[in-house]
């Protein structure tokens, strides 16, 4: 055996400290700084993919903690749509200029996990009915709220998070 | 290899791995032995822990039996393989 370098203790006996007629286990603990934990989620980052599909039931499972939001159906259109006003103010901290007001909606397709457009002021967020899937907030790696679902070739690259990471998919 | 008191621990910084590490005092005392007489085998870093600790020396073999391969993998040793003559 062999220490890698000089391993002198400097500053005192390591071996003088040994309690007399014991010796317990060696122990190493590895000490890492934070930037190692934000090393990894840029990592987390780096590995996203596509999206998963539109959450179908009556409501999200509790395990599931994706930052998302309630699809609806316009009865007079049946098309399906998100309401700016499903998302929560801290989720609008940071905001693509693009992305739909309080007081707007949002045309979904729920087949491609994609809105569609741009968001619009009509038809009224009050007329339309919650259906049972749910669509994810996508944010980009700033943090700044960019879209709903996946963002496609054309939308603002983004990925989907959960209350305490960012999500890989793939 | 730099090796320092850290209250009742040690702290070690590598710049072979960039990582620093904190150590109790038996695994502190082993690097130890090694900076002041490099090359030793197990058995004799046995030895001496067990003189400067009072412990049996077969008892601290026990312990370490299974401390090597951590102090391996964490960096902070390594492993001196025998050198081989070749057979005439």
């Amino acid at each position: 055996m062999s220490d890698k370098e000089q391993s002198l203790p400097a500053g005192g006996s390591a071996r003088r400290r040994l309690v007399r007629g014991a010796f317990g286990v060696p122990a190493v603990l590895t000490v890492a700084s934070g930037s190692v934990a934000a090393a990894s989620n840029m990592n987390c980052i780096a590995k996203s993919g596509t999206f998963p599909p539109v959450y179908q039931g009556a409501n999200p499972p509790t395990t599931d903690t994706f930052i998302r939001i309630r699809v609806y159906n316009d009865p007079a259109s049946n098309l399906r749509y998100v309401r700016g006003q499903d998302v929560a103010a801290p989720y609008r901290v940071n905001v693509d200029p693009g992305f739909m007001t309080a007081s707007q909606v949002w045309r979904f397709n729920v087949n491609q996990n994609q809105t569609v457009g741009s968001p619009s002021n009509t038809p009224a967020a009050s007329t339309l009915v919650a259906v049972n899937r749910w669509a994810a907030l996508r944010f980009d790696t700033n943090g700044v709220l960019v879209g709903v679902g996946d963002g496609g070739s054309g939308g603002p690259a983004g990925y989907a998070v959960t209350g305490s990471c960012w999500n890989s998919f793939g | 290899m730099l090796v320092e008191p850290l209250g009742p621990s040690w702290v070690c910084y590598s710049p072979a791995s960039g990582q620093t590490h904190l150590l109790n005092d038996e695994s502190a005392a082993v690097l130890e032995l090694l900076g002041l007489h490099d090359g030793m085998s197990p058995t004799m870093i046995c030895a001496a822990l067990a003189a400067d600790s009072g412990a049996a020396a077969s008892e601290i073999e026990q312990v370490m039996g299974a401390a090597w391969q951590l102090l391996v993998d964490t960096g902070l040793i390594r492993q001196s393989l025998p050198e081989i003559t070749p057979a005439s």
